[in-house]
């Protein structure tokens, strides 16, 4: 195990330069337009948690998990809607290293739950799997951390969410 | 090289296969009911209602017509409304112990107007007329609106398409209480177009006696009496002069108000003032109120909305006969008419008096 460590520490230490760093990790901030009843899009605050691990040349693997919320506190009804979304995104960046361009696709679950409150507490709750890809930039800062504009989307049954996101963190 | 470069692409075959696995957002239990905005008469709740005639509760399709979304609304030559490229919805939900329960807020509202649809059609016997000719009637929920003045703005209102036979609802720009089209009032004002188009048109896909673009006097005339009907259809169907209330102070159009021919702009007057800009619009609903109110009045003096309707029904259906649909004084008289003698007749005469004074001889009074 501590060999294991140890190897995995001198691999680390091995890879030259930040634009070919093989992981980053970080936060990620943003504005979801989130399709609802199948006609409108809703914009809606978004935070997540990304994870990126590279390989082969310009290769990448990347899991996410973001979240939003929306509540509608009106006289008669309170609808406090709240999604959370996980993805696994499979990729390949390429451009100079001060500025890479970055594309992902993979499959995407996203588990819903809405709560209703008028004369009673009803609560509705889902699980819908779809296509997750996003798009964008990558700007290393210095050798240890970075920080992206991604474009993204999300399909879920037949609705379709998308977001824009300033998502930064640290690479190893 | 190429053929490496390929490679991605059994990452999107696999696509198809991903389409399938959304089936596991599906509700797979069976609902008797639906949770909706309902009216109460001290005020709206929202609360479970019986199914009914909604036969699907994700596309909101059912006996009473169909909702769809997106789409195009198009002005034909003949003053009619066609929508293209509309589709159907996908209203997520799920449900807990016999209750679909909405995955959004866009959800709850839909239902909530197919629930005020179907409240229509249980009393349009009891309001003498024929539910046969108005359903089905779909709905198009926020179409692309290509009026230019609207277009600006999509949202925070209804509309009734003559000819089209069709509801277009667009959603809030801003919260409210009760949403626009979760309000059976602002459902009812529109359903009562419908039935203006049929009295003064002849069916629902006939084409209305004056094109939307159409401005002249005769035609701002027609347009205010279409205000008119649809609010006493409204306020006498629902027993509420102030529905709107709920969604939106807006006490301009509150039927009880003192609202007299005097304070408003006729389309004469409007023709006046406005010369030949191209950009003036006249605001039909003032006059409007006017006629309204005064079908108010007669509720009022008969302590009872549906007994006011008959007369007022029965009176518009006497004046399509004798007038043509311009004619908002001969509308006036055919009211006195069908009101016979006694208190209805004498109540409407003094509301005429009051609300509409000189500028109006109604000869049937005294
Ligand atoms: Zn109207």
């Amino acid at each position: 195990m501590t060999r294991t460590l140890a190897c995995a520490a001198l691999l680390l230490m091995s890879i030259p330069g930040p634009a070919r760093a093989e992981g980053a990790a970080g936060l990620a901030f943003g504005a979801a337009a989130v399709h609802v009843a199948s006609a409108e899009h809703e914009l809606r605050p978004l935070v997540g948690l990304w994870g990126r691990l590279g390989f082969g040349r310009g290769g990448f693997a990347e899991v996410e998990a973001s979240g939003t919320r929306r509540i509608e506190d009106g006289g008669v009804v309170q609808v406090d809607e709240r999604w959370a979304r996980g993805a696994l995104t499979v990729g390949c960046r390429t451009g100079p290293r001060a500025l890479e361009v970055a594309v992902a696709v993979g499959p995407a679950l996203t588990y819903r739950d809405t709560v209703v409150v008028g004369e009673d507490r009803w609560r509705a709750t889902a699980l819908q799997a779809g296509v997750r890809y996003r798009a964008g930039l990558l700007l290393p800062l210095g050798r240890r951390w970075e920080v992206d504009l991604l474009f993204g989307g999300a399909s879920r049954r037949r609705n379709h969410d998308q977001e824009l996101v300033v998502q930064g963190g640290g690479r190893w | 090289m190429p053929r490496l470069a390929l490679r991605p692409v059994p990452a999107f075959q696999a696509l198809p296969m991903l389409g399938l696995a959304t089936s596991c957002g599906e509700p797979d239990l069976e609902a008797d009911r639906y949770l909706a905005f309902q009216r109460e008469p001290d005020g709206y709740e929202v609360a479970p209602r019986l199914v009914g005639t909604l036969e699907d509760l994700a596309t909101i399709t059912g006996r009473l017509g169909e909702v769809r979304t997106g789409g195009i609304l198009l002005y034909e030559n003949d003053g009619s409304m066609t929508l293209d490229g509309d589709r159907a919805l996908d209203v997520g939900y799920d449900v807990q112990d016999g209750v679909a329960v909405p995955l959004d807020e866009d959800g709850l509202i839909l239902w909530s107007f197919y629930g005020h649809l179907e409240d229509i059609a249980d009393q349009l016997p009891a309001l003498g007329l024929d539910g046969d000719v108005f359903f089905p009637l779909n709905s198009a929920w926020t179409p692309v609106l290509p009026d230019l003045l609207l277009e600006l703005l999509p949202k925070e209102n209804a509309a009734y398409a003559t000819g089209g036979h069709f509801f277009v609802l667009l959603d809030d720009l801003f919260a409210k209480d009760v949403p626009l089209v979760a309000n059976a009032g602002v459902i009812r004002h529109e359903f009562g177009h419908a039935v203006f188009h049929v009295l003064t048109s002849g069916g629902v896909h006939r084409r209305p006696p004056f094109a939307a673009a159409d401005t002249s006097v005769p035609s701002l005339y027609y347009s205010s009496l279409h205000e008119a009907f649809a609010d006493t259809f409204a306020t006498l169907s629902l027993d509420a002069p102030d529905y709107f209330e709920d969604s939106l102070p807006m006490t301009s159009r509150d039927v009880r108000g003192d609202w007299t021919i005097d304070q408003v702009e006729t389309p004469e007057q409007f023709h006046r003032t406005a010369g030949d800009d191209p950009l003036a619009l006249y605001d039909p609903y003032p006059l409007g109120t006017v006629f309204a109110s005064t079908a108010w009045d007669l509720r009022e003096a008969l302590g009872d909305p549906l007994e006011a309707w008959a007369i007022l029904l029965e009176g518009t259906r006497i004046w399509v006969d004798l007038s043509t649909p311009d004619n908002a004084w001969a509308l006036l008289d055919a009211w006195v008419a069908a009101a016979g003698q006694g208190v209805a007749a004498e109540a409407l005469c003094a509301s005429i008096e009051t609300r509409f004074g000189d500028a109006v001889l109604v000869e049937t009074c005294p």
